[in-house]
């Protein structure tokens, strides 16, 4: 997932634009992350808006498939950290609710060591969380 | 074709002359539909004089979301987000459909 989630980010953005996944897990399993969805989007180097209908239909095929998002993961052109939209505008709003940054367009090495991730509070509010005290990597 | 396939098939024509029971009225003033939520659906009652943040503010209840409540509409599966100030039947909610309780706008920058 993360090696895909990199290739989607470059790919996509091609060092020059944001993009946006979600990770998906199932609701018998919600812990367990295994598969990531890439949403249709407009975006430049500093912003991104996902396609309304693309949410709809993403919302009947979550529940076909018995899946729900659990962490959105983004890009930013440089630093990585929760910008006043990223704050405003999430997927999901709800306490717990996770949400990635990752610096250059995902064009660094594969992996998370400069990335930033805020986590919805019982406030509503964002605050920055330890990446490794709330994602756990399997090698398998 | 009966009414059932009339509906399924997207039929005007029957909601001019479809009963009242099948979009809440008459002897139903209350019925039951389903909302997803991020891939969860539950069933929903409600009222065909309440309106559509009434329905939302329940859906809302129902899945324990706590905050930031603001960001969800309601949505058909195909079209644009319902107005909270309509009432149900204004907003053709009938007995059985599936609404979708998802944010208004997803942005990042």
């Amino acid at each position: 997932m993360i090696e895909e989630t990199f290739e989607v980010f470059r790919s996509c953005g091609d060092n020059r634009r944001e993009c946006q996944l979600y990770w998906l897990s199932g609701w018998d399993d919600p812990l367990n992350l295994v598969a990531v969805a890439h949403p249709r989007h407009t975006s430049s180097s500093c912003a991104l808006s996902i396609e309304s209908a693309w949410i709809s239909a993403f919302w009947s095929d979550l529940a076909n498939r018995g899946l729900g998002v659990r962490i959105q993961v983004h890009t930013h052109p440089n630093e990585a950290f929760h910008s006043p939209t990223d704050d405003a505008y999430p997927l999901l709003g709800e306490v717990g609710f996770l949400s990635m940054v990752i610096p250059d367009f995902a064009m660094g090495p594969v992996g998370f060591g400069r990335a930033y991730l805020a986590e919805i509070q019982a406030n509503g509010r964002w605050l920055q969380v330890p990446i490794n005290e709330r994602i756990r990597i399997d090698d398998d | 074709m009966d009414k059932q396939e009339q509906k399924e098939f997207g039929d005007d024509s029957v909601e001019s002359g479809r009963h009242d029971d099948e979009h809440g009225g008459g002897r139903d003033k209350t019925f039951t539909i389903s909302v997803n939520y991020n891939g969860l659906v539950k069933p929903i009652e409600v009222d065909k004089d309440e309106t559509v943040g009434d329905v939302r503010n329940k859906a809302i209840a129902a899945f324990g979301i706590t905050s930031n409540p603001h960001l969800l509409g309601l949505f058909p599966k195909d079209g644009p987000e319902l107005s909270d100030s309509q009432t149900v039947k204004e907003a053709k909610i009938k007995k059985g459909d599936e609404l979708l309780l998802r944010p208004s706008a997803v942005r990042a920058g």
